[in-house]
């Protein structure tokens, strides 16, 4: 009955290779596997905490888009004016959301694809707590008019300096993990989620050191910051949330990865280009002609690691809907993939000089960042948590109706504000290319999609909080006496753990 | 790819080849602009930002203006900002040399501010705009930023900063409303946002 029974995989007859949840696995004692789940759960959790106050803020934003002289854009109370809740809400979701969560389910997916003793799981859990009181500390700040104004480094540099602490923590607990009991690095999630960690220390340190802290001026500064931005969405959440798709489409299919070729040629294109496309939202700004032309470039040639990833997973979805249908937690992943594929075209569409001289300061290029972050990696860090959960704690969802719930709403959701941005932006950039139509007449044809817009995130809101419900019961009501069997079973090899090389 | 060590030696090499080429070109080579000085006139060019413009930069930041309103002006064959008299001339990296903090943005819900000193002078119309934007413009899609203001009693005389206020934003009688400091700042930020010197490497251009 219950949506998460996987059916039980025949174990690959390949062989063996080491498995964390095999009882007679020499590094986890009983007392490991206590650090384990309490760090995941915990770094879960606050992750959920700050999607539902992210949503909210993101909610407030639209709304006082849509109507700036009504009450609720508050033109007395500074800290929850549009100018200051933004920030919020994109740190929030970002640094909330998206890299708690990850970081999270990555340390679950590592612990079921590598040897890892948890021997430190003090680090770790050390690491979310400074990760959680920092970003408090800086949304306060932010709210209270410290902000920076720079995309993504809005929180002061001697709060956020705390984040550095942090993903130091893991990184170094990461580092001695692989190198002390020599990890081998045969699954393509594996590589994603190193991938991840590394880049995430190198495009923050360069971000928080060289614009934050050295206050480097002039037109290097929006150059770096723009490089930055690109580096957190692009080389930090998206392989965060590429290692979970790695893992639960061959584990949902009960297919392994389909060509190992196409891994690597996706794996070392992607990280090797997006580290080039850095310029995406400054094209026609002052910089060398070069720089944007890197950056169109290398928007475009991304496509060709991406379909490789498509050309995988297609082989390993076919024929697989009944399974992608049933499965709760596939079925936010697949819907994931496909908003992944969506965002590199979009973003390789808007990046030609053409496109984007009438649709860049638009809604449109929002509509980048809807499709990459609140939809791919959003909708694929959702389908982990309905994953990861159960089998960490041995219990089961209260209800799948819920999870089915969530899943509508946020696709409703996210469906209408694409259509919002996209239309929008093009009504809006069709209206800023011919100088003969009024600013404010603009600003007049933008309002219906602006109301959709607060329609479309009001719903994401309601998905958000249907997924903050579902996690909240699951761990107050300990599902498990009651229904013995909806407990998904972890202790079986599945085709995730096959490795490629 | 088995070995880990392999594989993290070459992820750090790859990914070093982006950050060359897109973080340490422009570090390095935007740090070498020099101004320009004109022979004839000896002038020097681009002047700096007054003192009080930039404490009004970390108002501007701080509340998010960057939001909606974007610094750059591109170039004729690339958008109507140049049409739409939002500069006569596309805005190059030397524009900003001077300046520590840039917001060049990324949004147009509002209009571009590259030279928007250049199209209003007169301080008492940002006041009015920040004080009440849509009492300028009913389809302004601005938010009024009214705790710039403060209310307060007028002691003897009106007070010269006070704001020219009719209507429903009119105070009540024997009261005025005057800018904080904080206003102030940002206003004397905005009123130097003008970009209209000329620059060898960016000519206007002809019809």
């Amino acid at each position: 009955m219950d949506h998460f029974v996987q059916p039980l995989p025949s174990a690959p007859a390949s062989g063996a290779f080491p498995v964390l949840n095999d009882p007679s696995y020499p590094f986890a004692s009983e007392r490991q596997i206590g650090w384990q789940q309490a760090v995941v759960a915990f770094y879960v959790t606050s992750g959920v905490f700050w999607l539902v106050l992210a949503s909210l803020f993101w909610w407030l934003n639209t709304a006082q888009a849509m109507a700036p002289n009504a009450w609720y854009a508050f033109p007395d109370v500074p800290w929850l004016t549009y100018g200051r809740v933004f920030p919020a809400f994109t740190n929030a979701f970002v640094f909330g959301w998206a890299s708690l969560t990850g970081l999270g389910v990555a340390f679950y997916f590592l612990g079921r694809l590598s040897r890892l003793s948890w021997q430190w799981g003090v680090l770790l859990a050390t690491a979310g707590l400074i990760w959680d009181l920092v970003l408090a500390l800086g949304l306060w700040h932010i709210l209270g008019g410290g902000s920076t104004g720079r995309e993504l480094l809005e929180i002061h540099p001697s709060i956020a300096c705390g984040f550095f602490l942090a993903a130091g923590l893991v990184s170094v607990w990461l580092l001695v993990e692989f190198w002390a009991h020599r990890n081998a690095v045969g699954y393509v999630s594996l590589w994603y989620l190193l991938a991840a960690v590394l880049a995430f220390l190198w495009v923050f340190s360069t971000g928080e050191i060289l614009i934050n802290i050295w206050r480097t001026g002039g037109a290097a500064q929006p150059a770096i910051q723009s490089w930055y931005v690109n580096g957190i969405h692009q080389l930090w959440l998206v392989p965060l949330a590429l290692a979970v798709t790695y893992f639960l489409i061959p584990e949902g299919t009960d297919r392994p990865v389909y060509s190992r070729r196409l891994s690597l040629l996706g794996f070392w294109g992607y990280t090797g280009l997006a580290a080039w496309a850095g310029l995406s939202s400054f094209l026609g700004g002052p910089f060398p002609a070069w720089m944007s032309t890197v950056t169109i470039v290398a928007n475009v040639l991304l496509l060709i690691p991406v379909l490789c990833l498509c050309v995988n997973f297609h082989f390993m979805l076919k024929g697989q809907g009944r399974a992608v249908g049933s499965n709760l937690s596939l079925r936010f992943v697949t819907t994931g993939f496909f908003l992944f594929v969506a965002a590199a075209f979009w973003t390789a569409l808007v990046s030609f000089r053409s496109v984007d001289s009438i649709l860049h300061f638009t809604l449109a290029m929002a509509a980048r960042s809807s499709l990459l972050i609140a939809g791919f990696v959003s909708f694929t860090l959702s389908g982990a948590v309905y994953y990861v959960l159960p089998r960490l704690l041995r219990r089961a969802w209260l209800s799948p109706l819920l999870v089915s719930l969530h899943f509508w709403f946020a696709v409703i959701g996210l469906g209408l504000l694409l259509a919002a941005e996209v239309i929008g932006g093009m009504v809006q950039g069709f209206g800023l290319a011919d100088p003969k139509v009024d600013f404010a007449a603009i600003t007049d044809l933008l309002q219906p999609f602006l109301l959709v817009q607060v329609i479309a995130v009001g719903l994401l809101f309601v998905a958000h909080v249907l997924l903050a419900i579902s996690v909240g019961l699951f761990l107050v009501f300990r599902v498990r006496e009651r229904h013995p069997a909806a407990v998904p079973e972890a202790r079986v090899v599945t085709r995730a753990e096959v490795p490629v090389a | 790819m088995k070995r880990f060590t392999p594989f993290f030696l070459g992820f750090l090499g790859l990914f070093l080849l982006g950050w060359l080429g897109m973080v340490n070109y422009p570090y390095t080579a935007f740090a070498e602009l020099r101004p320009d000085r004109d022979a004839t006139t000896n002038e020097v060019t681009p002047p700096g930002l007054p003192g009080t413009a930039v404490q009004g930069v970390r108002v501007y930041a701080a509340n998010g203006c960057v939001e909606c309103h974007s610094q750059f002006v591109r170039d004729k064959n690339q958008g109507s900002d140049i049409d739409r008299k939002w500069g006569a001339r596309r805005t190059v990296a030397r524009d900003y040399m001077n300046e520590g903090d840039i917001y060049l943005g990324t949004s147009r819900l509002g209009p571009d501010l590259t030279n928007v000193a250049v199209r209003q002078k007169d301080p008492a119309w940002y006041y009015q705009l920040l004080y009440d934007p849509a009492s300028l413009n009913p389809e302004s899609g601005m938010p009024a930023y009214r705790w710039l203001f403060k209310t307060r009693k007028i002691a003897g005389q009106v007070s010269e900063e006070a704001l020219k206020l009719n209507g429903k934003d009119a105070p009540a009688p024997g009261y005025e409303v005057v800018p904080t400091n904080e206003a102030k700042v940002l206003v004397a930020y905005l009123l130097a946002l003008k970009r209209n010197y000329p620059l060898p490497e960016a000519p206007e251009p002809k019809e």
